[in-house]
């Protein structure tokens, strides 16, 4: 049975707002701005799995992140990685943690990406020798052999970010958190971080990982488990598979036509009789949104209109819904 | 040949084999490598710390040349009568303040703007061992300096150092070291929490500077200026290396600075952990490691 790698209860975070030096010489005991972060987050991440945390800009996914990661405290809530409680032991846990930052500027931009990756390596507590041993490997299983001895700050922002990634990589670490690992990332480079990072968390002992990202399509390919934050709050946390049900199974469709102008509200009233269906005229297009219907259905609709209504289809799809109007179903 | 990407794997990445109290040493030492490079690596800049020396030694020389043909050192009579001398010790030693209190923070303000503040908290550090081992580059670079300051004074300017107690002279300086290096790591601490404005540093570097005497003897301060003078660490050391390098001086004639310094170090070190702790856990709740 695989064991609980990261575990995390109830996390709550308020950030205070600074006050201008003059309203707080103006009203120094003036109750302080908050924001709430996070209000009350809770997830169990068994070995072997992946989180995909999902949600819009501020939702507060990379606090989350940065809380999992020791670099913020929470106000309420406890984190446990490999049974360890974090704030603890500080120390022993972030050993276990390799953390991608969505920010990839964070290394020594004087410095070459050997050197930066060696240098990080040291701070893990690797010896010398093993720190030099590894940047090599990683160096190399990444294909940055030719490019690691340029300064940091001639790499692109693709490269930093392989470098970032790798700098998580180095100490093999059981808990991967990565926040918006593949920004920057070409097409193809992203693919095979996907897979990498996959392949990580199959085949270690003991290995999870949070993924923190806005594209929904990363979480189906890669996660098991997701959670979509909403204002701070999960309004949804289960299996990947369950939430893309959700999504398929209960599908809003859209079909714009021309020439349906005798046959507008006829064709209206025929689909109304089954199904939820919005509809809208502006000039001769014809706008009508079908609700929780199959794909199948729609197919028939879709004949429907051009065999007995004579439209003339424009668009005939599927409207994509975001990642956070599916954990509202 | 190298891989596509499309292809990594890190399977040859073998499990690392953590070091214990060596691999402690061993991030200082990366630290020390890490900030060498950066620092020679804006070769003009290191260049000119070095050619800053020269001028800053021909500024003081005329300056002591014009006071001994004006004969108005008698306010110098203790440590020789030569103001080349004095004021030369006074630079070299604030030149190691400097180095611990504004150097440091300027380093550690610069990776909170990179982000690299954050990304070493990250990695499995103590946050005081983090912060000392970022300043151990500039002590180093510090303590080479000072070197060159004597080598260039005696070497181009003719000053003599025959009676100089060179054991006592480095019992001193290693007893003024630790001082600055947790001064460094309080101003360091209080810095990640208010960006800016650190009252410690302002305090012990510009208000010292004047106070512990770095450029005149503390003697021709009014009075009750003296008196606060004794609270700065700076006078107590400047006095020690002063008599200990230009007369001679034994332990006995400066026993009173010397135990003023281990005094110093004593009282200094519960507020430096007790600073840096609560700096640390302020800067933790407000997630300020990487805001600027």
């Amino acid at each position: 049975m695989s064991s609980v790698t990261v575990e995390a209860q109830d996390i709550k975070k308020d950030f205070v707002i600074d006050r201008s030096l003059c309203k707080q010489l103006l009203a120094p005991f003036a109750a302080k701005r908050k924001i709430r972060a996070l209000k009350g987050v809770s997830f169990r991440l068994k070995s072997g799995e992946i989180l995909g945390v999902v949600g819009s800009n501020e939702a507060g996914k990379t606090t989350l992140l940065r809380i999992l990661a020791d670099l913020v405290e929470p106000d309420a809530g406890t984190v446990r990685i490999l049974g360890q409680t974090l704030g603890k032991n500080s120390c022993k846990v972030r050993r276990q943690i390799g953390y991608v930052s969505s920010d990839e500027r964070s290394f020594f931009w004087r410095l070459t990406g050997k050197e930066n990756l060696e240098f990080f390596a040291r701070l893990y507590g690797l010896s010398r020798s093993q720190a030099g041993m590894q940047t090599r490997h990683i160096l190399k299983e990444f294909g940055f052999e030719s490019r690691a001895n340029q300064l940091f700050r001639d790499y692109s922002a693709g490269m930093r970010k392989k470098i970032a990634i790798m700098r998580a990589l180095l100490h093999r670490p059981p808990v991967l958190l990565l926040d918006e690992v593949t920004n920057s990332l070409d097409s193809e480079s992203a693919r095979a971080v996907k897979s990498l990072i996959r392949e990580y968390v199959s085949n270690s002992k003991h290995c999870a990982a949070v993924w923190s990202t806005h594209r929904l399509e990363e979480i189906t390919q890669v996660c098991d488990q997701v959670m979509v934050i909403e204002n701070g709050k999960a309004s949804y946390c289960g299996r990947v598979s369950d939430f893309r049900n959700r999504g398929t199974v209960r599908t809003d469709y859209l079909l714009k036509a021309k020439n349906m102008d005798g046959q507008y509200d006829a064709f209206w009233r025929e689909c109304s009789r089954s199904m939820k269906v919005d509809a809208s005229r502006n000039g001769s297009v014809s706008k009508f949104v079908f609700s929780d219907i199959s794909d199948e259905d729609f197919g028939h609709i879709v004949t429907m209109a051009v065999k007995n209504y004579g439209a003339y289809i424009i668009f005939a799809g599927c409207l994509e819904r975001s990642p956070q109007m599916v954990a509202r179903l | 040949m190298q891989q596509p990407d499309s292809t990594i794997s890190i399977k040859s990445l073998r499990m690392p084999q953590f070091a214990g109290f060596f691999g402690e040493l061993g991030k200082a030492a990366a630290f020390i490598k890490k900030d060498m490079k950066i620092s020679v690596s804006y070769r003009l800049q290191f260049v000119f710390q070095f050619l800053q020396i020269f001028f800053g030694i021909s500024v003081i020389y005329f300056i002591g040349k014009m006071l001994a043909q004006s004969g108005k050192t008698s306010a110098l009579a203790q440590y020789g009568n030569n103001y080349f001398s004095f004021a030369l010790v006074g630079l070299a030693i604030n030149s190691y303040l400097r180095a611990g209190l504004v150097t440091i923070t300027n380093d550690i303000r610069q990776t909170m703007n990179q982000g690299t503040l954050e990304a070493m908290c990250a990695a499995p550090i103590n946050y005081t061992w983090l912060i000392l081992c970022s300043s151990l580059w500039q002590f180093v670079f510090e303590t080479i300096r000072v070197g060159c300051y004597f080598a260039v004074a005696i070497f181009l300017f003719g000053m003599r150092l025959d009676n100089a107690n060179w054991p006592m002279a480095l019992l001193a300086l290693g007893l003024t070291a630790p001082i600055f290096l947790m001064l460094g790591i309080v101003s360091c601490s209080i810095l990640v929490v208010v960006k800016r404005g650190d009252p410690v540093n302002w305090v012990f570097s510009s208000l010292g500077a004047i106070l512990a005497g770095t450029m005149f003897p503390v003697s021709i301060l009014p009075a009750w200026l003296q008196k606060v003078s004794l609270c700065f660490p700076l006078t107590h050391s400047l006095e020690a290396m002063r008599l200990t390098l230009l007369t001679g001086a034994g332990f006995n004639q400066v026993d009173v600075n010397i135990w003023a310094l281990v005094f110093f170090i004593v009282m200094l070190v519960p507020p430096t952990v007790f600073i840096n702790s609560l700096c640390m856990r302020a800067a933790k709740k407000k997630g300020a490691f990487s805001t600027h």
